[in-house]
């Protein structure tokens, strides 16, 4: 089933590739590939940690608004001169926080994962703007801006570093027993409970990586931008669900992997990369995007019918 | 002859590789009562959700009153006098006892909800069964059994011509067969048509007019019951009845479970202990009691105070009790057991994951060989350990979490309702592993609303009544008695 599922994505994928080759002569070069991971990148931080979120059951709806906090954060440090170093710090610990809240709010206080971040969403959104007086943020060192276009073994840093991420998270979720917990928590919480599993404690340590994801994002894009946007990170949530699911990963939990929303993500960015070149309004594009949400859901639901049949 | 009300004409149902249904024939006929029974897996759930609308048959029709019918939904099967109540009741537990009762046919016909006409024919329907409720008072505070009669009188208010009943004494065991044969008796008069599907051959012979026997999706038998016998039923489910355990409980004399001064939300201030080695089963009337004891020993309960110890170590929530090596087989395998979309390896080796794990790296070669060892043990049918648990029928369900709580060395297992919903021959499984865990020393604590399967693994019961203990004595002493 699991496999089906992944073979299907892979082929998915090949054949929007094939379709975009055909179509446009520049899609297929290395450079437009390689550029696609390496757009896909801030996505794919923040639906590395949208995943464990998603396999406990949970959601995360401030990740967009902690991109732009947390990058806000960021160049702030930057600018009142904290170093390269301590900023990242910062910026890191920044997006920590956030999540430590949602998680403190849904794991010990015990209210709805929803309702949380959608208010962690609003306030996330708040803070960049207080901070900022609602302006950009430049005028930052001439280093940050190289940071983005650093090239490791061919890739640009942002390319490597979210493939190293996921194969972190692909190897947590599968060899240790974090993971395995992180999934029976999504199966069925009670019942995790009731083996003796500290439910709490992971369910913060899901909502903590996911504001780690954000903060990466937010530091990524800052360097790509050379500049800090208290509006940035718009509609992220929705682009990182939408690539979880589309990976397989089930909203009730204890479904879906980090190889999984690897392709989702991949097939998103591909889709955006392939329809910007053959001049697509970006805003048919996000109406495409909502549409193959709810399109990949409905696929999980009929996958799912006969197992939950019986 | 009386003529066939509702039936079906070489019907089949598949679920992905699984023959559910095959080329089943089945009649039933006006105002008859119909048992259907079979081991786990027979068809027995398929053919009611078949005939309720929950879902169509690949091939064969469906035949209500003679003419071949296609149900599209559960209402479409309703509006045609068919009713159902399912295994889990299906209730609204926000709402009220009457709003219930009356969800799918209101007191009017207007879009207006008539609470005082709602109240005024919930009150009739429990009192036909003999039950008077707050109809005013939210389901979800109602204990078990309760709601298992508010959903009878949500199926019968439509005033169906047949009533399907999904295993209602899985749940509660005999607690409700009282109440199914209160219902029987009151619908007997209006000729309404009853499918009572069971695991129990005594329940055919208390309850039935005629039985059928499916076997791997196909009637096997059909009869009259009188013209059937208990040992010609039980030939069919492949294995003898109850038999006494061939390791049987040894008292070392040693106390192991301590328990002082515990009160919970059905106990006052109450103070045992069980020895190593024991086999205690807890009994209290109502039977919810002893399930709710047992599960507060085990830390999983809200509201308790007193003392838990063993071997002076206390046990205060599920993971301090795990770490001192007790365990708890819960009695509701979907909600409380079965992590239903993980694999049958997840599911079983999920308390042995920490074990030597380095950075949280699990020791997955040496889980895997464990895994497949108890499979085979317990003999655990699956296709591979990947297999979702929710594929798998009750009794290897139920199997499967026996073996999460073998992965490692408890001391003292706490099982609930231990075979519940599941054949004859998983309960003869279930039991022998329960005298092969008893062999290698272990204690264990039992609640069962099945008093015989009690008698069978017990060497003492400890009775509660009125929130206190009433007694605590030899198991010879106390089902002897009662058989008096």
């Amino acid at each position: 089933m699991k496999l089906v599922r992944e073979y299907g994505l892979v082929a998915v994928l090949g054949a929007l590739i094939g379709a975009f080759g055909l179509l446009s002569p520049v899609f297929l070069t290395a450079e437009n590939l390689l550029n696609i991971v390496d757009q896909v990148a801030i996505i794919g931080f923040v639906a590395l940690g949208m995943t464990v979120v998603i396999l406990t059951g949970g959601i995360d709806l401030s990740v967009g608004s902690t991109v732009a906090f947390t990058g806000i954060i960021f160049a702030e440090s930057l600018v009142r001169g904290f170093g390269l170093s301590a900023s990242m710090l910062l910026c890191v610990a920044s997006g920590l926080v956030v999540g430590a809240l949602n998680g403190f709010l849904i794991a010990h206080v015990g209210l709805p994962a929803f309702i949380v971040t959608l208010g962690t969403m609003g306030a996330a959104r708040g803070a960049s703007l207080y901070i900022t007086d609602g302006r950009a943020v430049s005028g930052l060192p001439a280093s940050v801006g190289g940071l983005a276009s650093t090239d490791i073994a061919g890739l640009s840093l942002p390319a490597a570093l979210f493939l190293c991420l996921t194969l972190l998270t692909w190897a947590v979720l599968k060899f240790t027993y974090w993971g395995k917990f992180i999934y029976a928590i999504g199966g069925n919480e009670r019942a995790a409970w009731l083996s003796g599993i500290a439910v709490e404690r992971y369910k913060m340590m899901v909502y903590v990586a996911a504001g780690f994801g954000c903060a990466v994002s937010g530091a990524i894009l800052v360097s790509k931008l050379n500049s800090a946007q208290p509006q940035a990170g718009n509609m992220y949530e929705l682009n990182a669900i939408a690539a979880v699911v589309l990976g397989g990963a089930s909203l009730a939990g204890g479904r879906g992997d980090a190889t999984g929303t690897f392709l989702g993500v991949m097939i998103l960015g591909v889709l955006q990369n392939g329809f910007s070149l053959l001049n697509v309004s970006s805003y048919y594009q996000q109406m495409m995007l909502g549409a193959i949400l709810i399109a990949a859901v409905y696929a999980d639901k009929k996958s799912l019918r006969g197992a939950l049949d019986d | 002859m009386t003529p066939s009300i509702l039936s079906t004409q070489a019907v089949s149902k598949t679920y992905g590789a699984v023959v559910a249904v095959s080329n089943l024939d089945f009649s039933l006929r006006e105002g008859e009562v119909r048992a259907i029974i079979g081991p786990n897996g027979a068809g027995k759930s398929t053919l009611a959700k078949l005939l309720y609308g929950e879902t169509i048959p690949d091939k064969g029709i469906i035949m209500l009153r003679g003419h071949a019918v296609t149900f599209a939904s559960p209402a479409d099967a309703r509006s045609r006098g068919i009713a159902m109540v399912p295994q889990d009741f299906a209730l609204v537990d926000s709402m009220s006892v009457a709003e219930n009762i009356s969800l799918t046919d209101p007191p009017s016909r207007s879009t207006i909800y008539r609470s005082a006409a709602a109240a005024q024919r919930a009150r009739a329907l429990l009192g036909s069964l003999s039950r008077e409720l707050d109809t005013a008072g939210e389901v979800g505070r109602l204990p078990l059994s309760d709601k298992q009669l508010v959903a009878i009188c949500r199926a019968i208010n439509s005033q169906p011509d047949v009533l399907i009943l999904d295993e209602p004494t899985s749940v509660l065991g005999a607690k409700s067969l009282e109440l199914i044969k209160r219902l029987v008796r009151a619908l007997r008069d209006s000729r309404t048509s009853i499918i009572y599907i069971t695991h129990s051959i005594a329940e055919v012979f208390e309850i039935a007019d005629s039985v059928s026997v499916l076997v791997d999706g196909a009637q096997v038998l059909e009869s009259a019951v009188a013209s059937t016998t208990p040992d010609g039923l039980k030939r069919y489910f492949g294995s003898t009845g109850l038999r006494r355990p061939l390791v049987a409980p040894t008292d070392s004399g040693q106390p192991l479970l301590v328990v002082q001064n515990l009160t919970t939300q059905t106990v006052d201030n109450i103070s045992f202990s069980v020895n190593a080695g024991d086999s205690v089963a807890v009994v209290s009337e109502p039977d919810g009691d002893a399930l709710d004891l047992v599960k507060a020993l085990f830390g999983a309960t809200p509201s308790v105070t007193g003392k838990v110890t063993i071997n002076g170590n206390a046990l205060s929530d599920p993971a301090s009790s795990i770490a001192n090596g007790v365990g708890l087989l819960a009695a509701d395998r979907r909600r409380e057991g079965l992590f239903g979309p993980l694999g049958v390896y997840e599911n079983v080796s999920l308390l042995g994951f920490k074990d030597g794990a380095r950075l949280g790296v699990m020791r997955s070669s040496r889980l895997l060989r464990r895994a497949e060892q108890l499979v085979k043990d317990l003999r655990i049918k699956c296709e591979s350990l990947r297999q979702t648990v929710w594929s798998l029928s009750g009794g290897n369900q139920q199997k499967v979490l026996l073996a999460r709580w073998m992965i490692k060395d408890f001391a003292v297992l706490l099982l609930l309702e231990p075979t519940a919903g599941i054949d004859l021959r998983g309960k003869a499984e279930v039991h022998s592993i329960v005298s092969q865990l008893r062999g290698a020393g272990k204690t264990f604590l039992i609640a069962s609303s099945d008093r015989e399967e009690l008698s069978v693994l017990c060497n003492k019961v400890l009775s509660l009544q009125n929130r206190k203990i009433a007694r605590f004595v030899t198991a010879d002493a106390f089902f002897g008695e009662q058989q008096r």
